[in-house]
């Protein structure tokens, strides 16, 4: 297994390599000079020239690609054309109030939504399988924000039931340790500020959580469909097994596979989601700060956060492979 | 190979009794009446006995076996009886047939690549149904799958336990199934083609293991084939069924030297046989069997025989006695004379 992770591993660092290529051909792409671009309009033509020669844009460009190369390998990622703050330091102030929405919105798709597309498909055609089907189909349907902005009316403003904006009541005044407030609050037993952060959670985590729980439904009621008719599960019938043990050894085991795919795929998308969901319900994560990014042409912090993706997206393909091979013996080989 | 040496009234008590039995799979819409898979199977199988169930591709027999088994699903309709000592089989709750499936009753199929697990490893395979039915723990039920394995002809089988499906070849796989099916010594096995699927070389192999296990353990055998030559003759009867019905049915003897049925003398003639003279391979019976009509009106055979009557059309025909002893069951309005050829 930790051979299979490590070659995984190295096969995934030519893919980031391309993508931090691709980044460093468009800045370079940018309408006239990249000094003036990553600085803005309001640069001075002094700050410019101090720019272009700490950036090396006047040298030939293997040499610049290499520097570049440094500069991201100590971390420095500029400084943000809109607050003049470390994009780095502002990228890890608010990575992980994503990475927490994303999980949360993740872990509701996939509790709910692999019970619901086994039991739709192990009573297909009855009501309930009817009601999965259609309820998947409201769920592709329905674009993020405006799904969010209903749950937020409806649950937040009209109900009261939740919070409408934010990550924590700032008046209980949590502890904070790593930026994910839900494990702050539990590793430091302050269980109402964990709680609050759950429930600040909850909307934004459905509504980002709506399409992939869809896509899972769907997914696991096909795949299903499919392997409780094969050979095998013939086999453990005619085995006398029980109802609960063919469902779960031999049933989900094989029907989980296209799942797997579904999730890692899904995980990435979620980033996308992100953009709109912080935004509904200002959750000041990296999703935000990429949408502010585009509004203000703010580069540094659009090429911080597109490398930042590209890396989600690789340790993900690289767990869902990984658990592949935990659930599927013939990908160990491979 | 080794036909069975055991003479033809061996057998002892009724084991399982199959009467009128009808499976029909569903249409595709719901108007649709559906393939009539088996259209009235009566047979019997006594305790120690090997009845081989013979006849061509897609003529019902691995949809007579499953109804046996109870492995159809919700959708196939199911009428007539199946009796497995003396309990009846078909609408037995689930619950129940769970108890005798892979117990009293089990079943090794055609295709080894498609029967296991792909993602289990054989020994979760074997020890989940020793101790699913017998009074077994984990160590004891593994201690037992290993001779299991060994019992089958599976060389290092404390190392090949380990394996998942994908690491063993066509063979190996049949004998873990084998193996499998054998576990909790069944009073019936039904093996519907176990070696259709696998090499050539190593098809005697196999069907030997599957006799030198049934014959030891005293197991009655339903041994399902496509090809009445070697693997019908292991068989103390043999049933010909042709488009979901048996057609005749007799001692193995009598099936070989007496044929009756001028379908079982076609199958006779298009099979290469150990004894008497080598036949020619290419004498096939014309036409198809999927161009057989249900049996509503007489002989489904009757559109590919030569030797049709109007009679054939005519009347329903009934599996009656023929000749003496009452054991050579026959279905036909113009058989062959007995020792014709
Ligand atoms: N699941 C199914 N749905 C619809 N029709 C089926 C199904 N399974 C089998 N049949 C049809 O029922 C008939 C009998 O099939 P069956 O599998 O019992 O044949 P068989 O004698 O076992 O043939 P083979 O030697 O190919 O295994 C065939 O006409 C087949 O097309
Ligand atoms: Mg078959």
């Amino acid at each position: 297994m930790i051979r299979f992770a490590t070659k995984r591993l190295l096969q995934a660092v030519p893919v980031l390599l391309g993508l931090v290529v691709l980044v460093f051909i468009w800045v370079r792409l940018l309408p006239g000079d990249p000094a003036r671009a990553l600085l803005g309009e309001s640069a001075t033509p002094a700050q410019v020239e101090r720019l272009r020669a700490a950036y090396g844009f006047d040298r030939p460009i293997l040499e610049q690609f290499w520097m570049y190369l440094q500069r991201l390998g100590r971390g420095d990622f500029g400084t943000s054309l809109t607050t003049g703050e470390s994009v780095l330091d502002g990228f890890l102030r608010r990575f992980p109030a994503t990475i927490e929405l994303a999980v949360a919105a993740m872990i509701f798709a996939v509790v709910l939504g692999i019970p619901i597309g086994y039991f739709a498909a192990r009573h297909r055609g009855s009501l309930l399988d009817g009601a999965a089907v259609g309820g998947s189909l409201f769920g592709f349907v329905v674009p993020v924000f405006f799904l969010a902005y209903i749950l937020k009316f409806i649950f937040a403003l009209k109900l009261g039931w939740f919070p409408t904006a934010g990550r924590q009541d700032p008046r209980i005044n949590a502890t904070h340790y790593s930026g994910f407030y839900i494990v702050d609050g539990i590793l430091t037993g302050e269980w109402d500020a964990a709680w609050d952060a759950v429930r600040h959670l909850a909307l934004p985590a459905v509504a980002l959580g709506a399409i992939p729980l869809a896509m899972i439904v769907r997914i696991t009621r096909a795949s299903v469909l499919d392997v409780i008719s094969e050979d095998y599960v013939r086999t453990a019938k005619a085995k006398g097994l029980t109802r609960r043990i063919i469902s779960r050894r031999h049933v989900l085991r094989n029907a989980l596979l296209p799942v797997a795919t579904i999730i890692g795929l899904q995980t990435g998308a979620l980033l996308a989601g992100a953009v709109l969901t912080e935004t509904v319900f200002a959750i000041n994560g990296v999703g935000s700060y990429m949408f502010n990014a585009i509004g203000s042409m703010d580069y540094p912090v659009l090429q911080a956060c597109i490398l930042f993706v590209a890396l989600i997206y690789t340790v993900i393909n690289l767990l869902t492979d990984m658990s592949y091979g935990l659930i599927d013996p013939r990908a160990r080989l491979s | 190979m080794s036909p069975a040496t055991a003479p033809v009234r061996t057998h002892g008590d009724l084991l399982l009794s199959v009467r009128d039995l009808h499976v029909t799979f569903p249409g595709h819409t719901r108007k649709e009446i559906g393939t009539r898979a088996v259209v009235g199977v009566d047979f019997d199988v006594h305790a120690g006995e090997i009845l081989a169930l013979v006849g061509e591709s897609g003529c019902g027999k691995s949809a007579t076996a499953l109804a046996v088994m109870g492995l159809h699903g919700p959708d196939v309709k199911i009428t007539g009886s199946v009796e497995f000592d003396g309990v009846p089989m078909v609408g037995r709750p689930e619950r129940e047939l769970n108890r005798l499936r892979g117990k009293q009753l089990s079943m090794i199929f055609q295709d080894p690549l498609t029967a296991l697990n792909p993602v289990i490893t054989v020994e979760k395979q074997l020890v989940e149904v020793l101790m699913r039915h017998e009074d077994l723990g984990r160590k004891e039920a593994r201690d037992r799958s290993v001779d299991l394995l060994r019992q089958v002809g599976i060389p290092d089988p404390q190392k090949r336990i380990k394996d998942y499906p994908h690491q063993l070849s066509g063979g190996m796989r049949q004998r873990v199934m084998i193996a499998i099916a054998m576990a909790c010594n069944p009073h019936l096995l039904i093996a519907d083609e176990p070696t259709t699927a696998l090499d050539t070389t190593i098809q005697a192999e196999i069907l030997d293991l599957i006799l030198e296990l049934a014959t030891e353990r005293a197991m009655a055998l339903l041994l399902i084939t496509h090809d009445l030559g070697v693997v019908a003759q292991t068989a103390h009867r043999v049933a010909v069924m042709y488009a979901g019905r048996i057609v005749e049915q007799a001692g193995r003897y009598e099936i070989f030297d007496q044929p009756r049925h001028r379908y079982t003398r076609g199958l006779l003639k298009s099979t290469p046989t150990l004894v008497g003279e080598a036949r020619d391979r290419l004498d096939t019976i014309p036409g198809s069997a999927f161009d057989a009509e249900p049996w509503d009106q007489g002989c489904a055979f009757a559109p590919r025989c030569d030797f049709a009557i109007p009679a054939c059309q005519a009347s329903q025909l009934d599996l009656v006695p023929v000749g003496a002893g009452g054991e050579h069951l026959l279905r036909c309005a113009n058989p062959a004379e007995g020792a014709e050829q």
